[in-house]
């Protein structure tokens, strides 16, 4: 077992490592620029914030302030990310700390030192908030995994529930019902659901507010995260649900049952004890493989209502460029998702008797 | 159009499809209402026609409601299992002999397939019951002073109830005969597992993979028996497991099924079957799944267990050899009807059915010097919109034109053998004469 994991770890930094690769292949041919999305307007009129600029060179090692001024938002461009030469020190040495910038170093050269420096454990700096990516991630990831959660348990104890009911009575009354209705939220878009529940019960209902996370009070917050929380587990039942259903359909039709029903059972022992023991397996794997994503975020419903979460802040900098960000973030997901697939395989084991990992 | 729906006649178009739908929907809900409801004993309780049998069938028909029509699984099966005898149904793949089994435990694939028409008469030992429906215990008596037997009681003042061999409480028990057909599914579940057992073709499928074989075999006594402490549950299904010729019973109780092999999951399956002493066990194919060493050793451990618990078996088998072996009585039975059935010597020394001396012939024997086994000519029938006429008609080699007409009855050659064949009629003519 212990080896077995060990195996696996070995196998996760491996398949890391090929993910890291595609990210940062992608990063760099990105269209959006940081400095090109916080000082388009500024530059347009020449009209630049001597602080904020200070922290740009700081950033980027653009070494003529009055150049800057002069030449304008394109010159600019060229000169730190196309064709400009990079800033050196004496030996000629380009002194950027950020492996993100195009005409410092060739993408190999780049990948290698934002590699070293993320196997260090530095990994990187953003540019919106100067801080370490891992203090921003750390910060917002709380609000956004307490969503989550709240919506999964939500989403279990309306999902399970219901699933093994309507296959208990498929083809009946409560099945139609069910999958009509889980049908609708499956297919229904998140930020177009968002923005219609918002619509009725924010604007016209005025129930709620519509948007944001209110004060530090529990209740206000609560209050402003009912929304919300309401629109993740609603979009995610239907799958639950439906699986549950699949699930429990095939077992209730193995022989094992039959002889559980020839034994004397009750129709309620059948079920949940020697049906449901069986439907579990393939849900907890799922759940396993579930949890860890809880951290990532839920992007498009924490932007559409607009709660400082970590999937918000993770769309912001995507659309402004913030590099070094995106790429620590998208890193962070995929070690998450790394780590599902891992507790998925070894929930198996615990679940399952007929699974014995490592062999 | 006519001419074209008789040329395929497995075509259904949508009107039709939506029509059987409609129609099926209504029916099953009809029977599964039936199964649901809440009914006092007393419409469900038969009396025996002949009180040595065990189990009577009469005009049973189970029917399954498919997509494609009804499929008349069972159509119009009577036959009895006498007390402490084995009866072996016999009848190639998809004749109705599993469905039969099913039927009288009423475990019938639902909600497609229900019991339609006809009564299951079974000989019943349960519990006798008060006003409200409760078991009666018997309570520990003894002589007081003044001479009279009362209830003995505890230092609580609370009287003591009296223990079974096994070490349960001891119910008030009577003899009933209840009709399977008519009885809801609650009522069902104390005659399941209790008194009639049942072992299953696939061992393979049969247990359930997540729970230890001690966790399921465990679930029988305790739901049948009534304040039996934990530690004799457990011993009760070690002894079970030693029975079936377990060698190490402790360990197999730990064990989940993927560890065992096919027989001995067969062997495991038996000994759930045998935890409550039945009455009558169903064996649905119990041997088909495994090697023939293995075969032999479970036939001879079912015969053992009917010697030593004088319990009746039914035994459905597609194997003549074993029905051969096993059995007192033989049914056969085609396309969900029974064609044959008498004693064994009947049915194997003086066959009469083409049928049944088509199957013997197709047995194969060492010592036959033909070098092909020999083959049933055709297929059964499509079991949806069965002709009226012999269902065996047009595989027959001694076809007359009297087979063109209505279904053969049952005709009765001699006082166990009856075969429904319009070539013996004239045997039931003479007989009548006499």
């Amino acid at each position: 077992m212990i080896k077995y994991v060990v195996n696996r770890i070995l196998l996760a930094i491996l398949m890391l490592f090929g993910v890291s690769v595609i990210l940062y292949s992608l990063v760099r041919v990105m269209p959006v620029n940081y400095i090109e999305q916080k000082y388009y307007s500024t530059h347009q009129n020449v009209e630049v914030d001597s602080e904020e600029l200070k922290q740009l060179m700081l950033d980027y090692n653009v070494e003529d302030l009055a150049e800057v001024k002069a030449q304008g938002r394109s010159e600019l461009w060229d000169k730190v990310f196309r064709n400009g030469k990079p800033a050196t020190d004496k030996d000629g040495n380009v002194k950027t700390s950020s492996p993100f910038i195009a005409a410092t170093k060739s993408v190999v050269a780049g990948y290698w030192s934002w590699m070293t420096k993320f196997i260090r454990g530095d990994f990187g700096k953003s540019f919106k908030y100067n801080r370490p990516v891992e203090d921003v991630i750390s910060q917002y990831m709380g609000t956004s995994f307490a969503i989550s959660l709240i919506s999964l348990v939500l989403e279990l104890l309306i999902a399970i529930p219901l699933g093994v009911k309507s296959a208990c009575n498929q083809y009946g009354k409560l099945d139609y019902i069910t999958t009509v209705l889980t049908m609708i939220g499956i297919s229904f878009p998140s930020f177009f659901f968002g923005s219609l529940v918002i619509k009725i019960f924010a604007v016209e209902l005025g129930w709620f507010p519509v948007g944001g996370m209110g004060s530090s009070e529990i209740f206000d917050r609560m209050w402003h995260l009912v929304l919300p929380i309401a629109v993740l587990t609603i979009l995610s039942v239907g799958s639950m649900m439906r699986y549950t259903r699949t699930n429990t359909l095939e077992v209730l039709n193995a022989d094992y049952i039959r002889t559980a029903r020839a034994k004397g059972l009750s129709e309620h022992t059948v079920i949940y004890k020697h049906v449901f023991r069986n439907t579990l397996i393939p849900l907890v794997t799922t759940l396993a493989g579930i949890i860890p994503s809880l951290f990532g975020g839920a992007m498009i419903t924490e932007t559409i209502f607009d709660i400082q979460g970590i999937g918000n802040i993770a769309y912001q900098a995507m659309s402004e460029g913030d590099i070094p960000f995106i790429m620590a973030y998208n890193m962070f997901i995929a070690a998450l998702t790394v780590i599902g697939i891992l507790l998925t395989d070894l929930m198996y084991a615990v679940v399952d008797p007929r699974v014995k990992l490592g062999k | 159009m006519a001419k074209n729906t008789e040329k395929n006649s497995h075509y259904i178009s949508a009107k039709e499809s939506r029509q059987i739908a409609k129609e099926n929907r209504e029916k099953i809900k009809y029977y599964e209402s039936r199964k649901k409801r809440k009914i006092v004993e007393s419409e469900f309780v038969a009396e025996m026609k002949d009180p040595s049998n065990l189990v009577e069938f009469e005009n049973l028909h189970t029917y399954f409601f498919s997509d494609a029509g009804v499929v008349k699984a069972v159509n119009g099966v009577t036959f009895s299992i006498p007390e402490g005898s084995t009866v072996g149904v016999v009848g190639e793949s998809g004749c109705g002999k599993s469905v039969t089994s099913l039927s009288l435990m009423q475990l019938v694939q639902a909600p497609s397939g229900q019991i339609v028409d006809g009564a299951i008469r079974f000989k019943t030992h349960t519990f006798k019951r008060d006003e409200n429906g409760k078991k009666i215990p018997v309570y520990e008596t003894e002589t007081n002073e003044a001479g009279e037997t009362v209830v003995k009681t505890n230092e609580k003042g609370k009287p003591i109830k009296r223990k079974n061999d096994l070490g349960g409480t001891l119910f008030e028990m009577e003899d009933k005969v209840y009709d399977i057909a008519k009885m809801p599914t609650q009522a069902m579940q104390n005659i399941r597992g209790r008194e009639i057992a049942m072992i299953f073709q696939e061992p393979m499928t049969s247990l359930n993979p997540v729970f230890t074989i001690g966790n399921q075999l465990d679930e029988v006594a305790k739901l049948h028996i009534t304040d039996l402490p934990k530690d004799k549950i457990r011993e009760r299904s070690i002894e079970m497991l030693n029975r079936v010729g377990i060698a190490d019973a402790a360990g197999v109780y730990k064990k989940y099924p993927h560890e065992l092999s096919g027989g001995m999951r067969q062997r495991v399956m038996i000994a759930m079957a045998l935890i409550c002493d039945p009455k009558l066990i169903v064996a649905d194919e119990p041997t088909t799944a495994l090697d023939v060493t293995i075969q032999a050793q479970i036939l001879d451990l079912l015969r053992d267990i009917k010697e030593k618990n004088k319990s009746s078996i039914m035994l459905i088998t597609h194997d003549l050899g074993v029905v051969a072996e096993m059995a007192d009585y033989v049914v056969v039975m085609y396309a969900g009807k029974i064609i044959e059935m008498g004693t064994t010597e009947d049915i194997f020394d003086r066959p009469l059915h083409p049928y049944t001396i088509g199957l013997q012939k197709s047995k194969p024997t060492v010592d036959d010097e033909t070098e092909e086994l020999y083959c049933i000519p055709g297929f059964v029938p499509n079991p949806v919109d069965m002709p009226n006429y012999c269902y065996f008609r047009d595989r027959c080699e001694k076809c007359m034109k009297k087979c063109a007409g209505e279904y053969p009855e049952l005709i009765e050659v001699s006082k166990t053998h009856k075969v429904a064949c319009y070539l013996y009629e004239n045997e039931k003519e003479a007989k009548g004469n006499v």
